[in-house]
């Protein structure tokens, strides 16, 4: 519970940034929404003149942003990036902090096995990512009830942020895995960003086509599109897939991380 | 006598690179036990395979005993450790890294924290980024030492400690040992190794050269001699005994470094018209180089 307790202490600055971000980022939103319905433009028109590749990399593509669904499904692709970044951060941290810090040699010559110190490590990262789930439901569905309007879309909000905290914990897990079969502990994070940008690129690949088919299986991002939560549902076969993927990255990264020199 | 700390044929290689050979070392209970070697010999890649903060390529490695890796936990509830660096959560002040390294072990360590805090005139409510490297380094000594360890290992303590306050850690160090404690004491600095341990191993290239005892490698050793001869005794060209080394003739004087027969020494001294002759005990420095010359 100490080392529990000191990582949560330790990560509770970067996840207010987050938070605050976030909020300012989703509340924004959802107050843009109210002049975008009732000044009678036709987005959907202005967005169809767009190129399809803008609109995938915009998360836009395939989804009607002048519905209320539509639109919180847009603004919730952006709040799903912080997270999977936040997520690589959390993973990196988690298995090279105290490298890169060089408190290693305090920590790991306490009478704990390394798993065990990863293990909470990781507990603590998690912890934050589901308090960012959470509180973005939270205040999503405040915002949203500032807008007064009568369709209720608590439960997609609820479905998009589970959708958060599966990606995310899928992040933290692969870039964890990365980190720990890194030989230089600086680079841990970075291979975790790359796998980010490449999830980010395929996931906007995936957009562009019609039908994705087996690019969705390697496009995280995609796991759990807008169309199927607005639709009120998280597809089961790709929570499976990210459950086990995740276990598969911790098992990998605990195992890699046992047996890795410490310097 | 058991063996605290016992290595056999005990190996790392960081991929080609040499970390240590064959190290085969048997600290035992109640020593305090020098280890010393120049930068890179392997004197920290040692410690660290004893702690498990690196894996070892070959060979065993023991203390209390227990297998240093399978073992890890059960044997780091005894041993304290002090890094040659020190480096902690800078956000935390003296006491809270204190109180949270004492949350690891199974006993209440503030009085012990307190008592060494005062005795090394450590302000513990200052924060460690806010802190000097001189008392950084007292901080790791209270972490080192606050659960009254059975085996303590230092790695370069004394970095950073004024000659004072060395002064007091060494006191401190053979206080821990009165209690019990064993110590593992790895320096560069041959004085301060000579100052306060009972035997000492030299490491060289990642291999042990020696293990002795201190006066036993302080007798075992060479003695510096010099000797001047008389004005009308002519310009001496040297000195031609069996053991002589480095022989260097500045003027009069004639100085040379010895191991042999003393009475073959004084023989050969015998045949000069001498004014003056030094033979001293050699520097642990110079025996020590001794070790290491090719």
């Amino acid at each position: 519970m100490n080392i529990l307790k000191r990582e949560l202490r330790a990560g509770l600055k970067p996840f207010l940034l987050w938070m605050i971000a976030v909020f300012t980022f989703v509340f924004i939103g959802i107050i843009k929404f109210g002049g975008i319905n009732t000044g009678g433009a036709d987005l959907s028109k202005l967005l169809a003149s767009f190129p399809r590749i803008l609109l995938a990399m915009l998360g836009m593509a395939g989804v009607d942003v002048n519905t209320l669904l539509g639109y919180t499904a847009v603004l919730f692709y952006y709040v799903l990036i912080c997270a999977a970044i936040y997520s690589v951060y959390l993973g990196a941290a988690a298995v090279t902090r105290e490298s890169v810090d060089k408190t290693y040699e305090f920590i790991f010559t306490k009478p704990r096995t390394r798993g065990f110190i990863l293990g909470m490590k990781l507990l603590a990262g998690w912890l934050y990512l589901l308090l960012f789930c959470v509180f973005s439901f939270l205040f999503s569905v405040w915002s949203i009830g500032l807008l007064r309007v009568a369709e209720d879309v608590t439960a997609q909000v609820l479905l998009f942020s589970l959708s958060l905290f599966l990606i995310g914990s899928l992040f933290i897990a692969l870039s964890a895995c990365l980190s720990a079969l890194s030989a230089r502990a600086e680079k841990g994070a970075l291979r975790g960003n790359l796998a980010f940008l490449y999830a980010f690129i395929l996931g906007s690949v995936s957009d562009m086509l019609d039908n994705a088919g087996a690019l969705r299986v390697i496009s995280p991002l995609r796991y759990f599109p807008a169309s199927e939560i607005i639709g009120g549902r998280l597809h089961g076969g790709y929570i499976a897939l990210t459950a086990l993927l995740t276990a598969a990255f911790l098992l990998i990264a605990f195992s890699r991380f046992y047996k890795r020199d410490l310097t | 006598m058991s063996a605290v700390i016992e290595t056999k044929k005990l190996t790392k290689y960081y991929g080609k690179a040499r970390g240590i050979i064959d190290v085969d070392l048997t600290v035992n209970e109640g020593e305090i036990f020098g280890f010393i070697g120049p930068n890179g010999a392997g004197k920290s890649t040692t410690i660290r395979a004893l702690l498990n903060l690196i894996y070892k390529t070959s060979g065993e490695a023991r203390i209390f005993g227990l297998d240093c890796e399978k073992d890890k936990v059960k044997i780091l509830e005894d041993v304290g450790y002090l890094p040659g660096e020190v480096f902690y959560y800078d956000n935390m002040r003296a006491i809270d890294l204190l109180r949270y390294s004492a949350s690891f072990y199974k006993k209440d360590c503030t009085r012990k924290i307190e008592e060494l805090a005062d005795i090394l005139q450590l302000d513990l409510n200052k924060k460690i980024e806010d802190m000097s490297l001189g008392n950084k380094k007292k901080v790791g000594i209270i972490q080192g030492l606050l659960h009254s360890p059975r085996l303590i290992i230092l790695d370069e303590p004394t970095s950073g400690l004024d000659p004072l306050m060395q002064k007091t850690f060494f006191d401190l160090i053979r206080r821990e040992n009165a209690r019990g404690a064993t110590v593992l004491f790895s320096s560069h600095i041959l004085s301060e190794v000579q100052r306060i341990c009972d035997r000492v191993a030299i490491i060289r290239d990642g291999r042990i050269v020696k293990t002795q005892k201190i006066s036993e490698l302080k007798q075992d050793a060479y003695k510096r001699v010099s000797f001047t001869v008389k004005p009308d005794g002519g310009k001496p060209a040297g000195i031609s005994v069996e053991g002589a080394q480095n022989v260097e003739v500045q003027g009069d004087t004639v100085s040379f470094i010895f191991k042999g027969d003393v009475n073959a020494l004084l023989r050969a001294l015998c045949g000069y018209p001498l004014a003056n002759i030094d033979i001293a005990e050699p520097a642990l420095e110079e025996i020590f180089m001794h070790y290491y010359a090719n």
